[in-house]
Order: C-alpha cells, then structure tokens, then sequence
C-alpha cells in the first residue's frame, strides 16, 4: 500500500458563479470553503469513510512547495453519493484520484466537493449519467 | 342457565350502550405520503434574517440578544463552524422546527387520533395528539427538543399547537431563536394533491413583541423513493470536525 504520491493544487480559473448553495449544502460549507474557486487535488487515496451525513476522502502527496500533505476532502452523505451514482466501493487505498475541490478558506490542506468532478485512476467513477456536477 | 342469560344481556346492552357512545370518525384531509421542502431559505433565496420570513422579526431586546449571540453555519450570519455555536455542530437534536425546515424528506402517517411525523434528517419521528384533547397547560417532564403537540382538525387544515419546547434549539438553520415560553401554532393544508403548505405562528413574549406568523413553506409530494438514515453520530461529528471542519474554517473570511 503505497502511502505516497503526488498532490498537485492546481488553482485554476473559475467562470460560474456559485452564489446557489447546494441542495444538501453541509452546515458551514459556504463559510469553510471557498465557493468560488476551484482547485485541482491529485493524489494517493490513504483513507475514505462512507458516513453520515458526509462522507470524507483523505489523500496523500505533495503540496505546491513539494512538501507531504495529507489533504482532506469532505464529501456527500452516502444516499447523496448513491443517487450520483456512487458506491461505498469508489475509492481503495492506493488508488490514484484527481478531483476539483472548492479549497478551504483558512488555507488548511482540506476542501469540499459536494458535486464535483472525480477521476480515480484515469476514470469516472460509477455511472456518471447519473450525476449532476456543479463541474 | 337464568343467570348466565341475564349476563349476556347485561353485557350486550353495556357494550351496547359503549358503541353507541362512540363519535364516529372524523373525515379528516389525508396528508400521508413522503414530502420535501421545495422552497424556503437556501438555494439562493434572499429572506432577511429568519429561513421562516420574508419580513424582519419583531424581536424583543432580549431577543434580537440572542438571535446576534447565535452563530449559525448557514445563512446570510454564517460562520466557519469553529468559530459558530450551532447545537447541531456537536450532533445534538435538531429539534423541531429545524426538521421542518431543512431540505430532506418527512413522512406524513394518519392512524387515528393521532398523527406521526418520520424525519429522514436525524431519523426521528415526532408525534401530534389529534384525539380532541385540550392542550395542556404544562409537561411536567418537559422541556423536549421535540416539544408536546396536539393537533385538530379545522376544514381542510390540520392546526398543531405545540408547547414544552427545548430551547436550546433553534427555530431554523440561521440561529433563529425561541424562549421557554413560546408557544407555536402550525397549520397544515394540501392545496393541490401534489403540494402540501405551511405556516407557523410563533408566540414568545420573551422573544417576540407580538406573535409572528412564517410564508408558506411548501413541499412535494415524493411518488419514488423512501425515507433515508441521516444521522448525525457523535462519534462521528467529532471525528469529522477534528479532521475536517474545524480545521477548515479556522479563519474567519478574509
């Protein structure tokens, strides 16, 4: 099980304004994350908890500096995930993610993706016709 | 033989006389069915203070105190939660009016005398005395963060008073607040098969200058799906907001 790997943030250009929160909008998502940017995390998965009422993703790598991090992603409640077409079985230990995030506003290595795009090892996960991203 | 004839006629006229005494039932609405919040706070919608109003609140000092000392994670007043007092932030009950109001799916049950309320969010039911009793001028054993509700039917409406609440609750996801002496009225109609309405009426002298009464919140009827398990575990709030929440809301917003 490989611990390592690399985590790139990669800010990128934001051109929808989310002043719409979610359906199921977390309590302090919009005051913890910022809603109007996204940010491009790519790593190792090290841990992924299927729970109510969110789920959360923890992945390892390198930060922008090249210095290890463990970012932390909170996530859909698992009937949410489901009806996106998600399972419990999306991320393993060791696989490789690339996920857009709204970033935390305090700078932490955390974000939100309630509704975001998700690779895990070059694809998209479950049934993608189901989703309905914000990306 | 003689005595055993005359004891099942005493019964017969004594059972007799019990049926008859019975009311018949009521011809109530039906609002039995899976319902969700379609409108309300959230989702980009502008209200200014309350997810229950459209209009400012007639606060009392000691309310507009407490409405400001509430620091909740949602709303135009939302705060990173490690910087917030949201009851909820620890996995306590929801309570009431907060179950109402979020955005997940409740269950409407009618059995008689008595109406249920199922609440994915939380996975709680509450239940609403419809058997024509008066409601009480106290709970001994209360408060709860569900308070003590008696309902009765008027038309088309089923009218909810309820008392003995909690408040340590809030009255919505944006820090609204109540006393220990609000009373509060909900009143429930199916305009349409598919939409059902509410409204409340809050009283709280403490609170309150006079009694404010909510737009309609409405809901749909959900014809697919079942009721979820939403359940805030302790031990899982807290493992969240150690790893997760806190540390991403530590600063304020720049």
């Amino acid at each position: 099980m490989s611990q390592s790997g690399n985590l790139k943030l990669v800010p990128f250009a934001f051109g929808v304004l989310l002043s719409v929160m979610p359906l199921f909008g977390h309590h302090g998502t919009g005051a913890s994350y910022d809603q109007k940017k996204w940010v491009k995390v790519e790593g190792t998965v090290t841990e992924f908890i299927w729970r109510n009422p969110h789920s959360s993703l923890y992945i390892d790598g390198k930060d922008e500096a090249g210095k290890p991090v463990n970012y932390a992603i909170e996530m859909f409640s698992p009937g949410q995930m489901v009806k996106q077409g998600y399972t419990r079985n999306i991320f393993k230990v060791g696989d490789h993610v690339v996920i857009e995030v709204h970033p935390s506003l305090s700078h932490a290595a955390s974000g939100e993706c309630l509704g975001c795009k998700i690779l895990v090892n070059g694809k998209e996960p479950g049934n993608p016709a189901a989703r309905n991203t914000e990306r | 033989m003689r005595k055993i004839f005359i004891g099942c006629l005493v019964g017969l006229v004594i059972g007799g006389a019990a049926l008859a005494q019975q009311a018949p039932a009521q011809k109530v609405p039906d609002f039995t069915g899976m319902w969700l919040r379609t409108n309300a706070g959230g989702r980009g919608v502008q209200l200014p203070q309350s997810e229950w109003s459209t209009e400012s609140l007639p606060f009392t000092a000691k309310g507009r105190a407490a409405f400001n000392a509430n620091k909740p994670g949602k709303g135009p007043r939302m705060v990173p939660p490690a910087n917030g007092n949201d009851p909820i932030g620890n996995a306590n009950p929801t309570g009431l009016y907060r179950a109402l109001i979020y955005g997940r799916n409740f269950e409407f049950v009618q059995v008689q005398g008595k109406v249920v309320q199922l609440f994915e969010w939380g996975r709680i039911f509450r239940e609403i005395y419809a058997d024509g009793r008066p409601v009480p001028e106290d709970i001994p054993d209360g408060p709860y963060w569900y308070g003590y509700s008696v309902g009765k039917w008027e038309g088309d409406a089923l009218v909810v008073t309820t008392i003995a609440l909690d408040n340590r609750a809030w009255l919505d996801e944006w820090g609204t607040p109540f006393s220990d002496q609000a009373k509060v009225e909900e009143r429930w109609r199916r305009p349409t098969p598919d939409r059902l309405e509410l409204r409340i009426t809050v009283t709280d002298p403490v609170m309150y200058e006079k009694p404010w009464t909510s737009m309609p919140v409405n809901y749909a009827l959900q014809k697919k799906g079942e009721l979820q398990e939403i359940i805030f575990a302790p031990m899982d709030e807290q493992v969240f907001n150690e790893r997760i929440r806190d540390p991403a809301g530590k600063a304020d917003k720049k």
